[in-house]
């Protein structure tokens, strides 16, 4: 009698143990991509089977002709005015781009 | 007779038990956060308390590479000017262009001292950024919301100012 009292109790704790592991509350529902799929029909085969597509035939291509030589503008150097003023647009607009950024965010 | 009775009550015991856990735990599980107001914020729940302090510090590093670029930019000028003395052309205009933005980051940098201080106390929160204080975590939000919209105004300034100086001088050179 006294064992079965005791395993009543013993299996009313392990219920009540397994009853309230629910989902914790304080986690982080955090959005995350979701996982690359593997599509195995489209993962390449060790060895061709013979019921594989034949090779491609490459068809005999004409001789190209020479490209004509295009007028080259010199690089500018940094001595150069264009140079400078280039890196100063660069710098401007890529500042600019995170100011806009900045706004949005910081509701204005 | 005492048996049967003795069974019969532990069975009653162990139905009783598991209905009371089939309510209680999911309640327990999915309690939604309490929201709760913060002056300047309206109601928030802790996660959200959060978010908005990570995005505040996203947002503070961001101004922080704003001004890196800001010292690049500088720098550049600075070199474009020394181009054109070397071309004996009269360069003073983009010299106080430049010396002017070179104020307003001084200025920036002199701001951020406080939000860096707001980020370092980090009050209101633990060292992961979870709420330990509700109020005083809004609160930490508030005034570091403060702080960034006036650095980004002066930032703001600085280019503005900037490119209409460099506007002007390149229109100068084609008139």
């Amino acid at each position: 009698m006294k064992n079965l009292i005791l395993a009543g109790a013993l299996l009313g704790l392990l219920l009540l143990l397994a009853g309230c592991q629910g989902e914790p509350s304080d986690t982080e529902h955090v959005a995350s991509l979701p996982l690359p799929q593997v599509r195995v029909d489209k993962l390449p085969t060790a060895t061709p089977t013979a019921t594989s597509t034949p090779e491609p035939e490459i068809a005999e291509t004409p001789t190209p002709t020479p490209i004509p030589q295009a007028q080259m503008q010199p690089m500018p150097t940094r001595d150069d005015e264009a140079f400078w003023l280039a890196q100063i647009e660069i710098l401007l607009d890529r500042i600019e781009r995170r100011l806009n950024a900045l706004d949005r965010d910081l509701g204005r | 007779m005492r048996k049967f009775k003795l069974l019969s009550m532990i069975v009653l015991l162990f139905t009783l038990m598991a209905v009371s856990v089939a309510e209680i735990s999911p309640a327990i599980a999915k309690t939604p956060e309490p929201a709760r107001p913060i002056p300047g914020l309206g109601k928030m729940t802790d996660t959200e308390l959060r978010n908005a302090w990570l995005k505040r510090r996203a947002m503070y590093d961001s101004q922080s590479e704003v001004i890196r670029d800001a010292y690049r930019t500088a720098e550049a000028f600075e070199a474009y000017i020394e181009v054109m003395r070397k071309k004996h052309d009269d360069a003073y205009p983009l010299e106080v262009a430049v010396s002017k933005y070179y104020g307003y980051i001084r200025e920036a940098e002199l701001a951020r001292v406080e939000a860096n201080r707001i980020f370092t106390h980090n009050a209101g929160f633990n060292t992961n950024y979870y709420i330990l204080d509700h109020q005083l975590a809004g609160q930490s939000i508030v005034d570091v919301h403060g702080n960034l919209k006036q650095v980004h105004f002066i930032l703001f300034e600085a280019h503005r100012e900037l490119r209409k100086d460099l506007n002007a001088w390149l229109r100068r050179g084609r008139d």
